[in-house]
């Protein structure tokens, strides 16, 4: 898994690329709770490379916004692949992340 | 391969978790599954292998997990046994889907996405997953 972090003004960009499942997905905790200790609280994650995730991936995710959410800020998915959206859908959590096609529409609607 | 039944051996490490998941991708491709099933499969084969690392065999990494295939027409039957510590459904508890939960959501997915499931703790030692899902058949 590649995990590459840009900035957009105050606006955390994270693109993930590979499989996040129970092996990678702790790597991917770090590197949210890095991002938080350094002040870090809206966050765009880029899932266009992301072809694979399983519960424990979903976990990190949910972890993050639990955190975000206490300095209200947010996080928001982009470019989530079909497959990959259907496990968003039934496990609900489609309705706790804004979901968008592109990555600009995400980063906008922290504005 | 219709009808004939193909067997992977894996140990319970989660590094192995990915060869897991390619074996039934390939096995479920070359059957003519479309997408959405094979990522369901993929899904399932690793929430299920994890599940049995983390509480079958308490972290030991040296057991043995042995998933089989069998491909009948639009059928696909996928077992996958393992010598541990039995699994018992009735400690299972769906996810409230109202709460965002960073836990509970693995054999929820397994339920959901496949159109057959149950564990069979009838052997004197661990259990047998067996899981059947339909080509095409969307959930």
């Amino acid at each position: 898994m590649k995990i590459e972090v840009t900035k957009e003004n105050d606006i955390a960009i994270v693109a993930v690329e590979g499989e996040i499942d129970v092996e990678t997905s702790p790597q991917l905790r770090e590197r949210f709770d890095e991002l938080l200790a350094q002040g870090e609280h809206n966050f765009v994650i880029d899932m266009g490379g992301v072809d694979f995730i399983d519960s424990s991936g979903l976990a990190a995710f949910v972890r993050l916004f639990k955190r975000v959410r206490v300095g209200e800020g947010d996080v928001k998915l982009c470019c989530v692949r079909p497959e990959i959206l259907k496990i968003f859908e039934l496990t609900r959590l489609n309705r706790v992340f804004d979901i968008f096609e592109a990555r600009t529409e995400a980063v906008k609607s922290f504005q | 391969m219709n009808g004939e039944k193909d067997t992977l051996l894996i140990k319970s490490r989660l590094d192995q978790l990915t060869k897991a998941r390619n074996w039934i991708a390939e096995k479920a491709q070359a059957a003519g599954f479309p997408p959405d099933d094979v990522f369901a499969l993929k899904l399932a084969v690793s929430e299920a292998c994890a599940n049995i690392i983390r509480h079958a065999y308490e972290g030991a990494e040296d057991k043995d997990i042995i998933l089989s295939v069998c491909i009948e027409g639009d059928k696909l039957l996928l077992t996958i046994r393992d010598f541990g510590k039995k699994f018992d459904l009735s400690c299972y508890k769906p996810p409230e889907l109202d709460r965002p939960s960073e836990s509970g959501y693995g054999i929820y997915l397994i339920m959901e996405l496949m159109d057959e499931v149950e564990y069979d703790t009838s052997p004197s030692k661990g259990t047998i997953l067996r899981i059947v899902k339909y080509k095409g058949k969307s959930r």
